[in-house]
């Protein structure tokens, strides 16, 4: 009650300001009327009277005062006041206000866009219920130095993980597989996914349409049914919410679509779901694989479950010794960290190299504001003399960095709208997974705004502590003669420009060890030529294909139908993807008679057709590579790289000895009796592993000796591959309506997503960041030197009278200007020693503390400075010195 | 905020203007002359902190005003007591007496 008259009243003399003044002016009156009355009465006269009730009660405006400022309306009003001064202020220099938001707007532009990518990629990337709790089971193999390692397991594999682990409160898996849709209008590849029963249940989302899957439909005897993904919905049919209960013949089974998901749920990047029971008596699931995803028990940490689940991978690698590298280290990390890996880290380090902008811009508009400080002395003492309280200056000048600040987050935002529009296309989409939204949403930009109020603070607290510290009286004196002015505020601005100075060289060399690291990720010899090589895989249909025989007569066919297209240099069939070791990559078990080895020797297997070789440009070193007759007659011949002739064969000539390679017998389909494989060739070793990878063993055999294997092509074109894309699938569908291609793509694109997207998306952010940095620190040397050289102009007069040349003053100021950036870049290159250590992850084939890379942007910073400096400087020297005398 | 309340003692002008109105409605010189000449004068009430104080209670649901004529026919504002007031006033009474009291045995204690 109390409070709302409070507020009722107070609003009251906020909106009706008028009637509120004159009814308090009409009460005041008529008190002073009947005092006067009062005394009269007791034989004053009127005059006597008047006078004495003024003695009395002060004056009206003292009285009206106070009752005025009584309320809790004053306080807003003064604000409003403020407010409106620092506005005015502001509008009327749109030099000054236009370039100090401009730059705010840039640091706060840039910080709102990382943080948009932090958010999206680290701290919200999944729709799932607490997904961060959701872990991720990796093998990883102590030979490869990037830290990935295998994620699925074969089901008795991941029945045993499941059963013995003790930090699990649930576990799910799947994986991918390929689905034919056959329909009346033709068969359509879809990239499925199959999932544990609980998948949907763990995950926890709702689904869009109908329902997602339950436990029961893995159920014995329970009807086929799958759930379709928001992107074929919204691709393929049209976001019909009709579909939902039809039934699709779906690998030649009919089954029926019970739901869609919404759009971010993208669990495997699939296109439709479906559960299989985990029945290890069925042997279509008992040979499948499934990537372990594992909700951690309230309480245990990543760590402890990595050492519950160590010991239990030790006792499986004793096991099943050939699903385990020799040596190996059990990881379990979080789902987003599995899927990202280093990528964490490059965010960090762009968050880092931020914070350094945001720094530059900061300094550079404390750099602005002093130097408006020191013009704006003698209004702030009169405001002082006038009465206003410290506190009520300090509030003031703060108001009007806190109203450049908001000003800057505003356009900022622009800035980060645009800013995130140009970087998602930048974006390694190969490491991020599927679910990831980045947008300007509702924490980014509260986040954003706290950022723009502690910088507002930031850079607005120096210049005003300082204008008020400095006394009233003496800046009043101050006439113009502004011959020693703001020695002490010379001082701090100049530590600014050190400071911006030193942070972009921070950013520069970060640049700069990142463009060396994609030049040296370029330069990277991969042992082929990957220009104009389109390839892809060609899932077939179960069951009519099992046999080799089946699969050489479909790629016969096919190569020689691809062979016969124009444009076409090469056709060849190929299991596996050259240069990565994903997508249907084989490696195993292989061993050389005769040669005693305590450890297992594995090897990279790839089964290809006589033109791989030359698609590729394979460098032959010794012998032959394979032949059409090895490959028709499906001749147990073997071509190996040099690693592998190196490692096994050690000085022996590998030619014409023979290698087991056992994996090949323990095959569960088309296994092959006594692999023993002649060597006929030895090529020069092609990346198997990824590019930043040494080549492990790899052993190249006839595609035609097992039916085993998913299958893909690899087409060598003339021109541009990515036109024959369409060319090469109606051939494929001319063979068999019922296979078609799946990710299919160029060699080049596959480098670039890849290899060189996330060096080349850190390098493209710290490079923009660093060019805007060092704008920004060269109007802050040119500001300083130029006001300088304003400042004193006095002085330079009285130089140039007494003899000093025009070479005398350029030097001089050049000089005061390189003291500036040398010690910026003397700081700098101490911080520069301690930040390249973070991002030393994200180098290759760069030292951190390159020293070319130090002596470029060292002479590059200087060059630019001197730029920056000789305009005042030259300035300096056009003083006429009569002029200059005369002025004051 | 609270001007210096004449030779008041502090913080108890409201009290008064509220054990003034009590009587009756009554308009702000009213009220000053009413609390001068109940005190004999020894109390002087500063009009700004009057002012100030009639805002203040009748932010807070104590008082509430009416214009209206005064004997001699001028226009003047009239402050009168709410129920809420009416009660805020009984219970600073029994508040002030207590501590009148107490001030009263702690003062002869130690003379």
């Amino acid at each position: 009650m109390a409070f709302l008259g409070n507020l009722t009243g107070g609003l009251r003399s906020l909106l009706r300001r008028e009637s509120v003044e004159r009814e308090l002016d009409e009460e005041l009156s008529g008190y002073l009327e009947m005092a006067t009355n009062e005394r009269i009465k007791h034989g004053m006269s009127r005059e006597e009277a008047r006078r004495a009730v003024r003695l009395e009660i002060g004056s009206l405006e003292a009285t009206k005062e106070a009752v005025r400022t009584a309320g809790w309306e004053f306080v807003v009003e003064t604000w409003w006041q403020d407010i409106r001064y620092g506005l005015r202020r502001l509008l009327k220099q749109p030099a000054f206000t236009g370039l100090a938001v401009l730059t705010l707007a840039l640091g706060v532009g840039a910080t709102t866009t990382i943080f948009s990518v932090i958010y999206g990629v680290l701290l919200d990337p999944f729709p799932y219920v607490n997904s961060d709790r959701v872990a991720v089971v990796q093998i990883q193999d102590t030979a490869v130095a990037r830290p990935v390692g295998r994620t699925a397991f074969p089901l008795q594999e991941f029945l045993e993980y499941q059963a013995q682990n003790r930090v699990f409160e649930e576990v799910i898996g799947g994986s991918h597989e390929d689905v034919l849709n056959t329909t009346g209008e033709g068969p359509e590849q879809y990239d499925g996914a199959y999932v544990t029963p609980n998948t949907f249940r763990f995950l926890g989302v709702p689904a869009l349409v109908g329902r997602g899957l339950l436990p029961e439909d893995a159920a014995p005897g329970a009807p086929p049914v799958f759930v379709m993904s928001h992107k074929l919905w919204l691709g393929r049919y049209n976001l019909d919410p009709t579909i939902v209960g039809r039934s699709f013949i779906l690998n030649g089974v009919p089954t029926t679509l019970v739901g869609i998901m919404p759009a971010r749920f993208t669990k495997f990047a699939a296109d439709l779901w479906r559960a299989v029971p985990l029945d290890r008596s069925n042997p279509d699931i008992n040979r499948r694989s499934f990537r372990l995803q594992a909700r951690l028990k309230p309480g245990v940490t990543f760590k402890q479950a990595e050492a519950d689940i160590d010991g239990i991978a030790r006792r499986l690698a004793a096991i099943y010794p050939k699903n385990y590298p020799n040596r190996f280290r059990v990881q379990v990390v979080s789902w987003v960290d599995s899927l990202i890996v280093q990528f964490r880290t490059t965010l960090y380090t762009l968050a880092a190299a931020v914070g350094l902008l945001l720094l530059i811009a900061c300094s550079n508009v404390a750099n602005m504001l002093l130097a408006k400080a020191t013009a704006r002395e003698k209004e702030i003492a009169v405001r002082a003399s006038l009465g206003a309280s410290r506190g009520r200056v300090i509030r003031q000048l703060l108001l009007e960095s806190g109203l450049l600040a908001l000003c800057g987050a505003a356009v900022g935002w622009l800035f980060a709208y645009a800013g995130i529009k140009a970087l998602v296309p930048l974006m390694p989409v190969t490491l991020l997974p599927s679910e990831v939204v980045i947008g300007l949403n509702a924490p980014v930009l509260v986040a954003s705004l706290a950022v723009t109020v502690v910088t507002g603070l930031l850079f607005g607290l120096v210049p005003a502590v300082k204008v008020v510290r400095r006394n009233v009286i003496e800046s009043l004196n101050d006439s113009s003669k502004g011959t020693s002015a703001g020695r002490g505020s010379g001082r701090l601005r100049n530590a600014l420009v050190v400071v911006e100075v030193a942070l972009s060289l921070v950013l520069l060399v970060g640049a700069g060890l990142l463009m060396g690291t994609v030049v040296a990720l370029q330069r990277v010899d991969l042992g082929l030529n990957p220009d104009h090589i389109l390839v892809a895989r060609v899932p077939l249909p179960r069951g009519q294909y099992a046999t080799a025989a089946a699969k050489q007569q479909f790629f016969q066919t096919l190569l020689q139908r691809l062979h016969a297209l124009p444009g076409v240099v090469a056709a060849a069939e190929s299991t596996g993807l050259p240069i990565f070791f994903f997508n249907a990559r084989i490696a195993g078990e292989i061993d050389v008679p005769g040669q005693s080895h305590t450890e297992r020797w594995d090897a990279a297997y790839q089964l290809c057709s006589e033109d791989y070789f030359s698609a590729l440009s394979l460098h032959l070193v010794r012998g032959r590579t394979l032949s059409n007759f090895d490959v028709n007659d499906a001749r147990k011949v073997a071509v190996v790289n040099e690693t592998l002739a190196k490692r096994y064969f050690g000085a022996l000539d590998p030619i014409g000895r023979h290698l087991k390679l056992s994996m090949l017998e323990s095959l569960p389909h088309g296994a092959i009796e006594n692999p023993s494989f002649e060597i006929v060739g030895v090529i020069a070793d092609v990346k198997n592993r990824g590019i930043q990878e040494a080549p492990m063993p790899e052993v190249l055999i006839p595609y035609t000796v097992t039916g085993a294997f998913d299958r893909g092509i690899l087409v060598k074109t003339a021109g541009d591959p990515g036109t024959l894309l369409n060319v090469v699938r109606r051939e494929v569908w001319a063979v068999d309506r019922n296979v078609a291609l799946t990710f299919a793509d160029t060699l080049t694109e596959y480098l670039k997503q890849f290899s060189y997207a996330e060096p080349r998306f850190s390098l493209i952010i710290l490079g923009v960041f660093a060019g805007i940095g060092l704008i920004l620190s060269l109007t802050g040397v040119y500001s300083v030197i130029a006001y300088v050289v304003s400042q004193r102009t006095h002085e330079i007069g009285i130089r140039m009278a007494l003899g000093a040349s025009r070479g005398d003053v350029l030097w001089m100021v050049l000089r005061m200007g390189y003291r500036l950036i040398g010690t910026g870049l003397a700081v700098g290159l101490l911080a520069s020693f301690v930040m390249t250590r973070m991002i030393a992850a994200q180098l290759w084939g760069v030292s951190p503390h390159d020293p070319a890379t130090l002596i470029g942007v060292i002479v590059f910073l200087v060059t630019a400075g001197l730029a920056a400096c000789y305009v005042p400087a030259r300035k300096a020297t056009t003083v006429d010195p009569i002029v200059a005398l005369k002025v004051e | 905020m609270a001007e210096k309340a004449g030779d008041l003692v502090q913080g108890t002008l409201d009290m008064l203007i509220l054990k003034t109105l009590a009587l009756e409605p009554m308009h702000g010189f009213g009220v000053a002359a009413r609390i001068e000449q109940m005190s004999q004068n020894v109390f002087r009430v500063n009009a700004g902190s009057l002012f100030v104080a009639f805002q203040r209670l009748q932010r807070a649901g104590l008082i509430s005003s009416e214009w209206k004529a005064t004997e001699n026919s001028r226009r003047a504002k009239y402050y009168a007591l709410t129920a809420e007031g009416r009660k805020r006033l009984k219970s600073e009474t029994q508040e002030w007496g207590r501590q009148v009291a107490a001030i009263a045995r702690i003062l002869e204690a130690s003379s």
